[in-house]
C-alpha cells in the first residue's frame, strides 16, 4: 500500500466517468422497440451509481441492463412486463420510481396529505378573514392623531 | 508563515463573532447605544479576518505551498492558475471557510449599507448571525481546520478533480453559497423580530433587499451549476433530480414563497408568522443542504460511520439552530397575528394559494430527496426516488402555480371583481388553447403533457406582458404618457414583470429541450455523415492535442444544412495524468432554435482506433438556450426589485434625549 | 517576525472593535419611530398609485385609513420605548481585549507556528536535487544490476537507503533483499531492511521482516534498530509486557546518552500505557556523572527517526482524504478495497470491517470468479466479520 496509490484511487473514485452510455452496437434496428427501450431505461437505476439511471451510466451493470431491456422487448414483452421482470430480479430498489407499496405511502401520500392539511388551513384563513368589513372612517381624534404625525414626519424632512 | 496568519486570523474571527453573540444582545435589551453599536465593528472585524484567512489559503493554492496539507490534497503545480484559484474552495474545509467568509458578508452588508435600520433591531439582527458565526468557525477550526500543515512537504500535490476543472463549475459553488447562507440574514431577521416581538410593515421592507439577493444569488447558482451539468457532464441534461441539485432547490422554492409572503407582510401587515415561519425553515433548509452535502449521508448511511466527528457536529448544529428557532418560534409568534382582513377572491388569498403550492412543492422534493435515506436508516429497505418520482410529483404542483402566476398580479389587495380579472384574460386563454394546438399541428410527436406545458408558458407570458400593459396604460393613452407611466412604475412592478417572464421563458426550454429532443449514437469513421434534425453532421476525424495539464483526443465535426456549411465542432476527451482520469468536453453550437451537442465517447474498440472509429454521440436539443435566458431575466427582475427606491426608507436618526443615561432602560 | 504579524493582526481587531468609542455622537434611530416613518412612505405611495389610476379612489382611502390605524398604534407604543444609554465603556473595552487572548488560546493548541510557508517556487533546488537523485538512482541501480558479480554490498545499501529517503520503501526493501542473504550482510544491513519492509507495510511488522530482525540480534544482541522492532514485533502479536521488558533492558544496557533513546522511551511509555507500567524517562538510565549535553529535538529530527512519524501523520490523512471521497462517491469498488487494507495495516479492524462490507455489498453484482470477491471475503473472515 503505496500513499501515491491511495492517493490516485482516491482520486479516481470522485470521478463518475462523463461520457455517453449508450453504445451503437446496443442500438435495435427497430426504431420503435429502441424508443421504447431507452423510455424504459430512463426508469431503471443503475445499481451502482448515485441516483443515475442505467441509460446514463456507463457501468458494466448498466451495460448487462439495457442488453436484458432490449431482449426482453425483441422477445415480445410489453414495457410493463420487462419492468416486472426486472424488479423480480433486483428488487425495488432497481426502479427510480419506487412502487406504491406499505414502505412508500408515506413519500406518495405525503405531498397530497400536506396540500389538504394546507388547503384546510388556507380556507380556514380566508374564512376567517373573510368577510368585506366596511372600513370606519377615522374619528376626529385620530385623525388629529394621524395629522401630528404627519407634521412631525415633515419636520423631520427638512 | 502565511497559512499561519490564516488560521490565526480565523482564530480572531471566532473570538470576535463570539462577543458580537453577546454584547449587542444585551445592549439591545438595556438600551445601550454603544454595546449596540459594536455590533457593527465586530461584523466588519469578522468580515476582514475572514477576508484575510481566505486570501491566505487562496494564495497557499496560487503558489502551490504544499506545507498546507489541503493544497497537497486538492492542487498540483501544473494546474492552470484559474483552477489552482478555484482549488480554494475546492475542498471540504475550503468550501467551508467561504461558507463562513459569506456569513461574515452578510453580516458586513447589514452593518455597512443598513442604515436604514433601527439600531436595536440591527444589533439584535447582527448578534443572531454571529451565534451562526461562531458555530460554523468553530466547526472549522475544530474538526475541519484549512491550514493543517505537512512538514517537511511532498513534492507535488495530488491535483483536483479535473471533472471539476471548469469555468462553470469553478464558479458554482461560490454563488450557490452566496445564495444558500445569504438567507442566513433573514433567518438572522426573523429570529431578531421574534426576540424583539414586533413584526410589521417596516420589519418587511427592511429585510426586503437582503432576501433578494439571497434569491437572485441561489438562482444564479443553481442555472449556473444546472448549465455545468449540461455542458460537462455529457449527457445533454441540465436537471438530474441529483440529491445535491435538489438540497440547493429546496431553499430556492421556498425562498421563493419567502418572498412573496413578506409582500403581503409589507402591504397588508398580514402572514407576520407566516412569514417569519418561512425565513426560518429556508435558512434551514439551507443547512439542512451543508449537512447532508458535508456529512457524506446522502450517498449511504454508512458513510456517515466512517467520519463520524464531522457529521455529528453539524448535526448538533442543525439541531441547536433549527430546534432553537423553532422553540422560540412556537413561544413568540402567537403574539403576532392580526394584519388586515381580505376576501377569498384578492391578491392576498391568490398569495396564500402560491405559498401553499410552493410549500407543498418543496416537501414533495423534501421527502423524495430524504425518504430514502430515513427508510433504510429505520427499516433497512432500500428504495430509489428518482426523476420519474420527481416529475410525476412535482409537475402536477407546479403547472397550476404557473397558471396562477398569470392570474395572481391582476387580483387587487383585500377583494377583487373576478368578472373583471375574467374579462380581461378571457381573450389570453383562448389565445393560449390556441398556440397549444397550434404547436400540436406542427409537431405532432411528444407527450400530452408538454403540449399542456407549452400552453401554460404562453399563458405566462401573455397575462404577464398584458398585466404591465394595464399598468402603464398602453394604447389607451398616447405613447408618451405611457412610457412616462412606465418611468413612474416602482421599479419593483417592473421586477416582478421580468421575473414572472423569465420563468415563462425558462419553461418553453424546459419542455423543449425535455419533449423534442433527438439523439443520435453512432460508431462513425472519418467521412461517415449523421443526419440529426435537419443538420447533415460529418465526420473528419480525431487527433491528439495538448492542453496545460492534459492531453486530448479532439474530433472534429463538419455541420452543415442543405449543403450550405454551418459550423465545425470539436468534442473532446481529455486525459488528466496526474490525477490519472479523464474527461468529456461537449461541443454544442448553441442558438436560440436548439442547440447541436456532440460528444466523443470511447474509441469503437482498442483495436479500431487506428482505424479511426470512435463512438460519437449528437443531440439536438431544442430551445435549451431559452433556459439561460431565463434565468437571467428571473435574475436581472430580482436587481430591478433591488433597485426600488422603497427599500432604502427607513430610520430617521434622533438625538437621543440624555447623553449619560439617568435611568436604566426598562 | 510572524508573532509581530499575529500581535499587528490582533492590535488591528481590537482597533475595529473599539470603533464605537470614536463614533460618540448620541444619535439613534428607534424602531418605532422608524416603523412611522415607513408607514408615512407608504400612504404617500397610495397617492401616488390612485394619481396613477392603479386604484380607485375608494380603494385608495380604505388603504390609507388602514395605515393611518397602524400609525396611531405606533404612536400609543411609543412612549413605552426608545431610551437610550451611551454607558458601559468598560464592558466594550474588556470585550474588544477578550478576542486576542481567546484566539491566542485557541491558536496555541491548533497551530504550528514554526512551520514555515514554502511555495512551490522557491523550491527549484529541492526539485533539481530530487531529479538528480532520481536520476543518480536509476545508473546506480542499472549499475548494479549489470554487474555480473551481482553488484557490491555497499552499492546495494546506499540504494536502498536512497529509496528510503525518497519515500520508496517498497524499492528500497527489494534493493536490500539483493544482499540480506550474502556473507558480508550486518547486523546492520538486515535491521535495515527490516525496517525497509515495516515501512513498506505501513507499520505491521510481517513474517519476512521478523525474520529479518531476528537474524539481525543474532549477529549483534545490542543493535538497538532490531531490538526496537523486536519490540514493536512482540507488541503486535500480543506480547506488550516482553517487549516493554526488552526495551527497558536495552535503555538500561546504554553505556551512555544515545540519540535512539528519545525513540525508545517513547515507545515504551506508549507500550506501558496500555498495559499499565509506570512511564520512564531518558534521564532514568543517564548517570548524572557522565552525561553530555541531552540530544535536542532537532537532532532526533536530524537523524529522521522523526519524519517517520510525520509520514504516518500524513498517510492518516491521506487514509482520511480517501475515506472522504468515498463518502461522496462510494461506489467506487477499488477505492473501498484500498480503504479497507489501508484501515487494516494501520490497526483500525473496525473501520477496515466496514469498508469491505461496503465493498461486498458493490462486489454482489460481480461475476462469480472475480478475484476481488474472494479477496473481500478473505479479508473480512480475517477480521473477524
Amino acid at each position: 500500500m503505496n500513499w501515491k496509490n491511495l492517493v490516485a484511487a482516491a482520486i479516481l473514485a470522485t470521478l463518475p466517468f462523463a461520457a455517453g452510455a449508450v453504445e451503437p452496437d446496443e442500438v435495435l434496428d427497430d426504431p420503435v422497440l429502441e424508443a421504447r427501450a431507452r423510455g424504459i431505461s430512463k426508469v431503471l437505476r443503475c445499481l451502482v451509481c448515485r441516483s443515475e439511471n442505467i441509460d446514463n451510466s456507463n457501468a458494466g451493470v448498466a451495460r448487462d441492463l439495457r442488453l436484458l431491456v432490449r431482449e426482453r422487448l425483441t422477445t415480445g414483452d410489453t414495457d410493463e412486463e420487462v419492468i416486472d421482470y426486472i424488479r423480480a430480479r433486483f428488487g425495488d430498489y432497481v426502479l427510480l420510481k419506487p412502487p406504491f407499496k406499505p414502505e412508500t405511502y408515506v413519500l406518495w401520500l405525503a405531498p397530497a396529505a400536506l396540500m389538504l392539511i394546507g388547503g384546510i388551513g388556507v380556507i380556514g384563513i380566508l374564512r376567517k378573514s373573510g368577510g368585506t368589513k366596511v372600513v370606519n372612517e377615522l374619528d376626529d381624534d385620530e385623525k388629529r392623531i394621524v395629522a401630528e404625525i404627519l407634521a412631525s414626519e415633515k419636520k423631520e424632512r427638512v | 508563515m502565511i497559512p499561519e496568519t490564516g488560521q490565526f486570523a480565523l482564530a480572531l474571527a471566532l473570538a470576535a463573532a463570539l462577543v458580537q453573540s453577546i454584547l449587542p444582545m444585551l445592549g439591545a435589551a438595556r438600551g445601550n447605544l454603544l454595546w449596540m453599536r459594536s455590533a457593527r465593528s465586530s461584523s466588519i472585524a469578522q468580515l476582514v479576518l475572514i477576508g484575510i484567512s481566505f486570501v491566505a489559503l487562496m494564495r497557499s493554492f496560487v503558489v502551490s505551498d504544499f506545507t498546507v496539507l489541503n493544497v497537497v490534497e486538492n492542487s498540483n503545480s501544473l494546474k492552470p492558475m484559474l483552477f489552482k484559484v478555484a482549488g480554494t474552495w475546492g475542498s471540504h474545509e475550503g468550501s467551508l471557510l467561504l461558507w463562513v467568509l459569506i456569513l461574515a458578508i452578510f453580516g458586513a452588508g447589514v452593518a455597512l449599507f443598513g442604515s436604514n435600520i433601527p439600531d436595536a433591531l440591527k444589533a439584535r439582527t447582527l448578534s443572531v448571525q454571529a451565534w451562526i458565526s461562531t458555530g460554523f468557525l468553530s466547526f472549522l477550526l475544530l474538526t475541519s481546520n484549512p491550514f493543517a500543515r505537512v512538514f517537511p512537504p511532498p513534492l507535488d500535490g495530488n491535483d483536483l478533480n479535473p471533472l471539476l476543472q471548469d469555468l462553470g463549475l469553478a464558479m458554482h459553488p461560490p454563488l450557490l453559497y452566496f445564495g444558500y447562507v445569504g438567507f442566513s440574514i433573514v433567518f438572522s431577521f426573523a429570529v431578531a423580530a421574534l426576540i424583539e416581538g414586533r413584526v410589521d410593515a417596516a420589519w418587511a421592507r427592511w429585510v426586503r433587499p437582503w432576501t433578494l439577493v439571497a434569491w437572485m444569488s441561489l438562482t444564479a447558482g443553481i442555472a449556473l451549476g444546472s448549465w455545468w451539468a449540461y455542458y460537462e457532464l455529457g449527457w445533454g441534461g441540465w436537471w438530474f433530480w441529483d440529491p445535491v441539485e435538489n438540497v440547493s432547490f429546496m431553499p430556492w422554492l421556498l425562498g421563493t414563497a419567502l418572498l412573496h409572503s413578506a409582500i403581503v407582510t409589507e402591504k397588508r401587515g398580514a402572514f407576520k408568522s407566516w412569514t417569519i415561519l418561512l425565513a426560518i425553515l429556508t435558512f434551514s433548509l439551507s443547512l439542512l443542504g451543508t449537512f447532508i452535502v458535508r456529512s457524506g449521508l446522502l450517498t449511504s448511511v454508512h458513510a456517515f460511520a466512517v467520519d463520524p466527528e464531522r457529521g455529528l457536529y453539524i448535526l448538533g448544529l442543525l439541531a441547536i439552530t433549527i430546534g432553537g428557532s423553532l422553540t422560540l418560534y412556537a413561544w413568540r409568534a402567537p403574539a403576532m397575528e392580526g394584519g388586515g382582513l381580505f376576501t377569498p377572491i384578492s391578491r392576498e388569498a391568490g398569495l396564500l394559494v402560491n405559498n401553499l403550492l410552493l410549500a407543498t412543492a418543496t416537501a414533495t422534493v423534501l421527502f423524495g430527496t430524504l425518504y430514502p435515506l430515513v427508510l433504510e436508516a429505520v427499516t433497512g429497505d432500500k428504495i430509489s426516488v428518482g426523476p420519474p418520482f420527481f416529475n410525476a410529483t412535482f409537475i402536477p404542483i407546479m403547472l397550476p402555480l404557473v397558471v396562477m402566476m398569470g392570474i395572481g398580479p391582476f387580483l387587487s389587495w383585500k377583494r377583487t371583481d373576478l368578472k373583471g380579472v375574467f374579462q380581461r384574460l378571457r381573450f389570453l386563454a383562448v389565445l393560449m388553447g390556441l398556440a397549444g394546438l397550434a404547436t400540436w399541428y406542427v409537431l405532432r410527436g411528444g407527450p400530452v403533457l408538454a403540449y399542456l406545458s407549452v400552453a401554460i408558458a404562453i399563458w405566462l407570458l401573455l397575462a404577464t406582458l398584458r398585466e404591465w400593459t394595464v399598468r402603464i396604460r398602453l394604447l389607451d393613452v398616447p405613447m408618451s404618457e405611457s412610457i412616462r407611466r412606465a418611468r413612474n412604475l416602482p421599479r419593483a412592478s417592473h421586477g416582478m414583470t421580468m421575473a414572472h417572464v423569465g420563468l415563462a421563458i425558462a419553461m418553453f426550454g424546459f419542455v423543449g429541450s425535455s419533449a423534442w429532443k433527438s439523439e443520435e449514437i453512432v460508431f462513425v469513421q472519418p467521412g461517415s455523415i449523421i443526419e440529426i434534425a435537419g443538420f447533415d453532421v460529418r465526420f473528419d476525424g480525431v487527433e491528439q492535442v495538448r492542453g496545460p495539464n492534459y492531453v486530448a483526443d479532439r474530433g472534429t465535426l463538419t455541420v452543415s444544412r442543405e449543403g450550405e456549411f454551418v459550423t465545425t465542432l470539436y468534442p473532446e476527451r481529455r486525459s488528466y495524468p496526474v490525477a490519472q482520469s479523464r474527461t468529456t468536453e461537449s461541443a454544442i453550437r448553441s442558438t436560440l432554435a436548439g442547440d447541436l451537442y456532440a460528444s466523443l465517447a470511447e474509441p469503437a474498440s482498442e483495436t479500431a482506433s487506428d482505424q479511426g472509429a470512435w463512438t460519437l454521440r449528437i443531440l439536438y436539443e431544442p430551445l435549451v438556450f431559452f433556459i439561460w435566458m431565463g434565468s437571467i431575466m428571473m435574475i436581472f427582475g430580482g436587481g430591478l426589485s433591488l433597485s426600488d427606491r422603497r427599500l432604502r426608507v427607513g430610520a430617521p436618526r434622533r438625538a437621543i434625549k440624555s447623553k449619560i443615561a439617568a435611568t436604566p432602560a426598562e | 517576525m510572524i508573532w509581530v504579524l499575529f500581535a499587528g493582526l490582533a492590535a488591528l481587531t481590537v482597533i475595529i472593535m473599539l470603533d464605537p468609542l470614536r463614533r460618540s455622537e448620541a444619535v439613534a434611530a428607534d424602531r418605532i419611530a422608524s416603523a412611522v416613518t415607513v408607514h408615512v412612505d407608504q400612504l404617500r405611495e397610495i397617492d401616488k398609485d390612485a394619481e396613477r389610476g392603479l386604484i380607485s379612489t375608494e380603494e385608495a382611502k380604505a388603504a390609507k385609513v388602514e395605515i393611518e390605524r397602524r400609525l396611531i398604534a405606533l404612536e400609543r407604543t411609543k412612549s413605552t420605548t426608545g431610551h437610550f444609554e451611551t454607558g458601559g465603556r468598560g464592558a466594550l473595552w474588556l470585550s474588544a481585549l477578550m478576542v486576542p487572548l481567546i484566539a491566542g488560546a485557541l491558536y496555541i493548541q491548533l497551530g504550528s507556528p514554526r512551520i514555515p510557508g514554502v511555495p512551490f517556487a522557491d523550491r527549484k533546488e529541492e526539485r533539481v536535487e530530487e531529479a538528480q537523485i532520481a536520476e543518480l538512482t536509476g545508473r546506480l541501480l542499472e549499475r548494479l544490476q549489470g554487474d555480473p558479480e551481482g553488484g557490491q554490498t555497499e552499492g546495494w545499501m546506499l540504494l536502498g537507503q536512497t529509496y528510503m529517503r525518497m519515500g520508496e520503501y517498497a524499492d528500497a526493501a527489494s534493493a536490500m533483499e539483493n544482499v540480506i542473504g550474502r556473507d558480508d550482510a550486518t547486523s546492520a544491513i538486515l535491521s535495515q531492511y527490516a525496517q525497509a519492509l515495516v515501512a513498506t507495510e505501513n507499520g505491521i511488522v510481517s513474517p519476512k521482516a521478523r525474520t529479518a530482525i531476528r537474524r539481525a540480534r543474532e549477529l549483534d544482541p545490542t543493535n538497538p534498530a532490531a531490538t526496537f522492532y523486536e519490540a514493536i514485533a512482540l507488541d503486535q502479536a500480543g506480547g506488550s509486557e516482553q517487549a516493554h521488558d526488552l526495551l527497558v533492558a536495552r535503555l538500561e544496557q546504554a553505556a551512555g546518552p544515545e540519540p535512539w533513546m528519545e525513540l525508545f522511551v517513547a515507545q515504551a511509555n506508549r507500550i506501558g500505557e496500555a498495559i499499565g507500567r509506570e512511564p520512564v524517562s531518558v534521564a532514568t538510565f543517564i548517570s548524572a556523572t557522565d552525561a553530555p549535553p541531552k540530544p535536542t529535538r532537532e537532532d532526533l529530527a536530524a537523524a529522521s527517526e522523526m519524519s517517520v512519524e510525520d509520514r504516518a501523520a500524513f498517510i492518516r490523512s491521506m487514509v482520511d482524504g480517501l475515506a472522504n471521497r468515498l463518502a461522496e462517491d462510494p461506489d467506487d469498488l477499488d477505492g473501498w478495497l484500498s480503504l479497507g487494507n489501508a484501515y487494516r495495516v494501520l490497526g483500525e479492524t473496525d473501520k477496515a470491517r466496514q469498508a469491505f462490507e461496503t465493498a461486498e455489498a458493490l462486489a454482489k453484482n460481480l461475476a462469480l470468479d472475480d478475484p476481488r470477491k474472494r479477496s473481500i471475503r478473505e479479508a473480512l473472515s480475517n477480521l473477524g466479520g
